[in-house]
Parts: C-alpha cells; sequence; structure tokens
C-alpha cells in the first residue's frame, strides 16, 4: 500500500464496523501539525487489521498537556504512545533558544512515562545537513543543540524503561534529508516533512506495534536455489552453485550472513526447497563457502511436494503458528500459490539482484522485539538442536542407544549452591513431571532450607546443547526416613532417564548421611500422568493405606543399594 | 487524467466518477485546508513538478487543478 491508499482507508474507517479488528489506543505527541501524520499511522493499522485510536495532544500545546496531570493524555492510558519533537535545522525555535526548553521537556516526558506507565516510543529530530559553519558541525551552536536533544533522549530512555528511542536519521539516511524535510510546509503550513517520510516513520512505529502485540514473526522458511545460493544445484553440483568469493556469490553469502545474525538474535530458520534431499545435504558438507550450516536449521524439507504443504508441517513440528512464519522464495509462482493457500504467512516480494536481498529481508520490519532476554536469544539454536536430537532418535533402534549416543552430562546442586530463583520458578510453572505438584516461593525454598531440607537441582546438557537447570528434588528429613516432598522435571528433558540418574545420586547422598527409608507420594492432577510411574520404576514400594487417590510410597536405601545398577552408566554426573 | 482522478477520489474519499471540473470546497466536504495540502504535496510528487505557493492556493475547483498540471508542460 502507498501514502494515498493509507489516507483513504483511514477515512473509511470512521463509522465503519470494527469487526475482527484488534483494538488499539495511541497517543499521538508532537510539535507540528501532525494530521497528516495520524492519517498514514492509522491507515497502516488498519492495513494490519488494527483498529486505532488515536488521541492527539493539541497543536503546540504539548508543553501545557505534558504538564497537567489531569488532561486526557494522562487519565486514558494508551497501549503506546509516539512523542516526536522536530527541531528545525535552519533557524532558532523553542529547542535552540536556550537549554531551558530542553531541560523542561526532558523532565515532563519523564513525568508523563512514570505516570501512564505505558509504552512510548521517543523519535530523535533529524539532524541538519546543511550549517552556515560549513560541515564541521560542533561550532554551530544550533546543530549543537539539537545534537543534545537526541542525546539527551538516548540517555533519559536508559533511565527510564518504558521510553524507547527510535532515531528518525536512519530515515534521512535512506531517503536524503530533500526527500525528507519539506521547507515550503514547514513555513507555510508547520508540517515540516514529506508525505514520504510519514509513511517511513509510520513503518518503523508500526514494527513496535507488532512487537508489543506479539504479531512479529518467529520463524524465516527459506527456498535454496537462486535465495540461499545461485544457481540450481540439482544441475551445477554442489561446487557449482554461486557462493563464496566474487559476484554473485559474496552477494549470496552474505544473505546468509545476516539470516545468521536473524537466527543470533533468536529467528528459527528452516528450509523449503523442490530438490533431492542427498544434493542438498551435499551441498552443506561439499561446499566450503556455507555461512549457513546445516545445524543452523531447525528443518530441512527439501521434497517435491507443495511448498504450502511443507510450510504447514514445519510448522506442526516446530509447534509454532504459520502467522509467524515469513516465506522466502526467488519464484514468483511459489510465492502466488503460498499467498493464495496460506495467507496468513507473509509472503514479501523477493528475487532479482542478489545484492538487494539483505535490504528486502532487512526492510520487512517483522523481527522486531522490545527487549531480548539471554532464553530468546537462544531459540533459533535450540529449535535447531532439537532437530539433530530427532534425527538421531530416527536412526537409533533402542532407547538407551539414543541416550548413549546423546551424550548427557548431569551436573547437581546441592543445599545452598542451587539457583534459588530457579528452582522456585520450576516448582511454579512445572505441571507434567512433578510428583506433587507443591509451589514453593523463593521466600520459601530460603526456609526449608533453614530448616535443614536436603534440596538438590540439576544442570543437564548433551552434545547438542545445555538444557540449563530443568529438575529439582525437594526432601524433608523426618524421625525415620527421608521425605521426598518434590521432584519434578522440566518436559524439555522427559525420556531420557535423567530423572533416575538424578534419583539414584540422591538415595547415594541420603545413605552417607544416615538415612534408612525414603518415603515418598504421588498426588495426581489433570496433568501430571507423565510422572505416575516414576516412583515404582525407580525401586518404590506403594504402601498400604493410600487415600484419595494418593499414592503413598516407601523405599528401603540399603536393600535398594545392594541391588540393581546404582547409577545408569550412560550418563555422566559431573560432581 | 487517471493518476490526478486517483489523487483527488483517494484524498478526499469519493469515488473517482464523482471527481468532475466543477468538484471544488463548495461540493465536497473533505476537501478541507489539510486535505488540500495532501492534495498538492501529492500532486507534485506524482508529476514531478512544484507549485509555486500562490499557485497551489489558487486552486478552486477541480478543472484548475487541472490547468494548473498542464501548464507545467504535463499531457493530461
Amino acid at each position: 500500500m502507498d501514502f494515498l491508499a493509507y489516507i483513504r482507508s483511514y477515512a473509511k474507517m470512521k463509522g465503519s464496523p470494527a469487526k475482527g479488528l484488534l483494538p488499539f489506543s495511541i497517543h499521538l505527541i508532537t510539535n507540528f501539525t501532525d494530521e497528516v501524520l495520524e492519517k498514514v499511522l492509522g491507515g497502516m493499522c488498519l492495513s494490519e487489521h488494527i483498529r486505532p485510536a488515536i488521541t492527539r495532544a493539541p497543536y503546540k500545546q504539548y508543553p501545557l498537556v505534558l504538564k497537567d496531570t489531569s488532561d486526557v493524555l494522562y487519565k486514558s492510558k494508551p497501549d503506546i504512545s509516539f512523542i516526536f519533537f522536530d527541531i528545525n535545522p535552519y533557524q532558532h525555535g523553542e529547542f535552540t533558544d536556550s537549554s531551558k526548553h530542553t531541560e523542561e521537556t526532558l523532565s515532563d516526558i519523564r513525568t508523563y512515562c512514570e505516570a501512564t506507565k505505558t509504552l512510548v516510543v521517543v523519535s530523535l529530530s533529524p539532524l541538519p545537513y546543511n550549517s552556515p559553519y560549513g560541515h564541521f558541525f560542533s561550532d554551530d551552536p544550533l546543530f549543537a543543540r539539537a545534537k543534545e536533544w537526541n542525546d539527551r533522549l538516548v540517555a533519559l530512555s536508559k533511565e527510564v524503561s518504558n521510553l524507547y528511542v527510535f532515531d528518525t536519521n536512519t530515515i534521512v539516511y535512506r531517503l536524503g534529508e530533500e526527500r525528507v524535510r519539506d521547507m515550503r510546509g514547514s513555513y507555510a503550513f508547520d508540517i515540516p516533512f514529506t508525505n514520504d517520510f510519514f509513511v517511513a516513520l509510520c513503518h518503523e512505529w508500526l514494527a513496535c506495534i507488532r512487537a508489543i502485540r506479539g504479531r512479529s514473526r518467529k520463524c524465516i522458511v527459506l527456498d535454496l536455489d537462486n535465495t540461499l545460493w545461485g544457481g540450481v544445484v540439482g544441475e551445477t553440483g554442489p561446487l557449482g552453485i554461486a557462493l563464496g568469493p566474487g559476484y554473485p556469490g559474496v552477494a549470496f553469502q552474505n544473505f546468509q550472513r545476516t539470516l545468521l545474525r536473524l537466527w543470533e538474535r533468536g529467528i528459527i530458520l528452516a528450509i523449503a526447497s523442490k530438490n533431492n534431499l542427498a544434493d542438498v545435504q551435499e551441498a552443506f558438507k561439499k561446499n566450503p563457502h556455507f555461512i549457513l550450516k546445516e545445524e543452523h536449521f531447525a528443518a530441512i524439507r527439501a521434497n517435491w511436494d507443495d511448498k504450502s504443504i511443507t510450510i504447514a508441517d514445519i510448522a506442526k513440528e516446530l509447534n509454532i503458528g504459520t502467522d509467524s512464519m515469513v516465506f522466502i522464495d526467488d519464484s514468483p509462482l511459489e510465492r502466488e500459490r503460498m499467498r493464495k493457500e496460506r495467507p496468513e504467512v507473509l509472503v514479501p516480494e523477493f528475487g532479482g539482484a542478489p545484492e538487494e536481498y539483505v535490504g528486502m529481508l532487512l526492510s520487512l520490519k517483522v523481527f522486531h522485539q522490545m527487549s531480548l532476554t539471554e532464553e530468546d536469544k537462544k531459540k533459533g539454536r535450540m529449535y535447531a538442536e532439537e532437530r539433530q536430537r530427532t534425527a538421531i532418535l530416527k536412526n537409533t533402534k533402542s532407547k538407551k542407544e539414543y541416550i548413549a549416543e546423546l551424550g548427557i552430562r548431569i551436573r547437581i546442586f546441592e543445599g545452598l549452591s542451587n539457583d534459588i530463583a530457579r528452582v522456585s520458578q520450576l516448582t511454579q510453572k512445572t505441571n507434567q513431571y512433578n510428583l506433587t505438584t507443591k509451589r514453593y516461593s523463593e521466600a520459601d525454598i530460603r526456609s526449608l532450607l533453614k530448616d535443614g531440607w536436603h534440596i538438590y537441582s540439576a544442570e543437564v546438557a548433551d552434545k547438542f546443547g545445555e538444557y540449563g537447570i530443568v529438575i529439582v528434588a525437594l526432601i524433608a528429613p523426618e524421625k525415620n526416613a527421608a521425605r521426598l516432598d518434590t521432584f519434578l522435571m522440566s518436559c524439555r528433558v522427559m525420556g531420557r532417564d535423567v530423572e533416575f540418574a538424578f534419583l539414584e545420586y540422591i538415595i547415594q547422598k541420603l545413605h552417607t548421611a544416615g538415612f534408612k527409608k525414603m518415603t515418598a507420594s504421588f498426588i495426581p492432577t489433570s496433568k501430571n500422568v507423565p510422572s505416575k510411574d516414576f516412583l515404582p520404576d525407580a525401586g518404590f514400594v506403594e504402601r498400604k493405606g493410600s487415600k484419595k487417590g494418593v499414592k503413598e510410597y516407601a523405599l528401603d536405601i540399603p536393600s535398594h543399594l545392594k541391588g540393581k545398577a546404582k547409577r545408569n552408566p550412560l550418563l555422566t554426573i559431573v560432581e | 487524467m487517471d493518476t490526478l482522478k486517483k489523487i483527488f477520489s483517494s484524498v478526499l474519499n469519493l469515488p473517482a466518477s464523482s471527481v468532475t471540473d466543477a468538484l471544488s470546497p463548495e461540493t465536497a466536504e473533505a476537501w478541507d485546508s489539510l486535505n488540500a495540502i495532501i492534495l498538492l504535496t501529492e500532486i507534485e510528487k506524482a508529476f514531478k513538478v512544484k507549485f509555486t505557493f500562490d499557485e497551489a492556493m489558487a486552486i478552486r475547483n477541480f478543472g484548475e487543478a487541472i490547468a494548473l498540471v498542464r501548464s507545467k508542460g504535463i499531457q493530461l
């Protein structure tokens, strides 16, 4: 869609039903005539099935309304707020006359952020291109003030957690000042920017809206021939494709490098290619110029199926929605078919000159997140590791073989060496593999430690990667026995016998501490069926007198230790 | 001509058929001062021409807009 389409669709919105659209409220606070900006922003929201309710600060009244906590801008908490103060680079105005206005406005923005607690995106002012001082701007007081305003906003955003900064200069870099600033508009109507600029600005703002509404895309599904490399591998062989030094191979390499950077920040990569799988695998193995390796992909599908079926199959395997996927293919036919069959998949125009690929991908602006946790960054990696594990499972005959092949390592923490926050978190969110489903806060765990409870947790890793701390046991010392109060494990490591090795280790420790008997119970819930056989499988004997579905168990420690294998020899315990 | 009509019908949210020479701020409710600015900037962008401020402000109906674009050597 273009500028005209956006403003027309926004004009049509008034009086039309909101059916099927996501309601979304926006505050718009600027220091210029911003009706055109409102129209573009509104139309762009509609193009993404969002029905915007935009409240603008009255023209030139931002210094008043930002100070008035009884104003509507304070009373209605919007879903997002966009603040944008432009500084005219060629004449003095309120921001450049003295630093007083800057200080005051910064303080007003802080108050507004803290009071509304909403997500506030403040856009930096475009900086001037020309100056009476020439291109060595540092001496130009006007330029220095404008730059100081931008710098102070960035500094403020580091102090105020709900304030984010967008630098409009990135748009100037792309379009050039001449296509951004409209001097006639500025002086005649106080509209200092071109319509093209407003469209570019709203594209950036929309990326924020997508991110906070969970509409950013998670997974890129890629074609191979003439997408990830040049040429057709089935015809030219693994070394004949264009990939590597020199044009156009280097452009394809750089496209791969960009995909790798997205993967490193958590975007899942997958392949849907019409090729022989053997040719594809050979290319990855034999061609030394790949930036992306097989291990970066969560799914590799090379077959002759319809890609709209392949993509649904990949989504199902990864347990994500097709509406979180982007399909990248240089073939107009494939793109057209995908759009028709799976309209929820984002299918951008793609192809032509490979040097344009990086720009085409990044200009989509659909991968934004407002913040990234360490867990988010690992996502691409974790999905890809899972594929390799599944591949082993397919090729090995027995579970024993599979476990041996994985090379599982378990590192056990005891008492104060535990990560208390993680232990508490696991008691609160583990439902499936959990014998008693008792929830404990961090403070609870600390007081249990004080009361002399034996607390164990373990970190698990295998040759493909780390799972982190995924298993916990809380043991209450009682007069005649050690009572297994809590035993739980994250479903990420189910089916690998980790729980048995972990328990055997604990039994050994309890034995050393002088315990002769261990008791345990299983409290059934609607979700913990996967753990119902754990106790009998581990050697516990059910006791008589179990009531209300709760099963009571006991284990005689000395005779257990004399009996069968103490530990699963296939798992390594790191002490 | 289609381009020019499309600009007026989009900005003023009218069907293309009602964009006639007589279309003016008096007959089109949406033709307010703000939309007049949008019309001006979009016409300039579409035809890669620039009007002086006075030329632009003198436009009183669609017919005069056609004449002004033509006066810049554009075939409509």
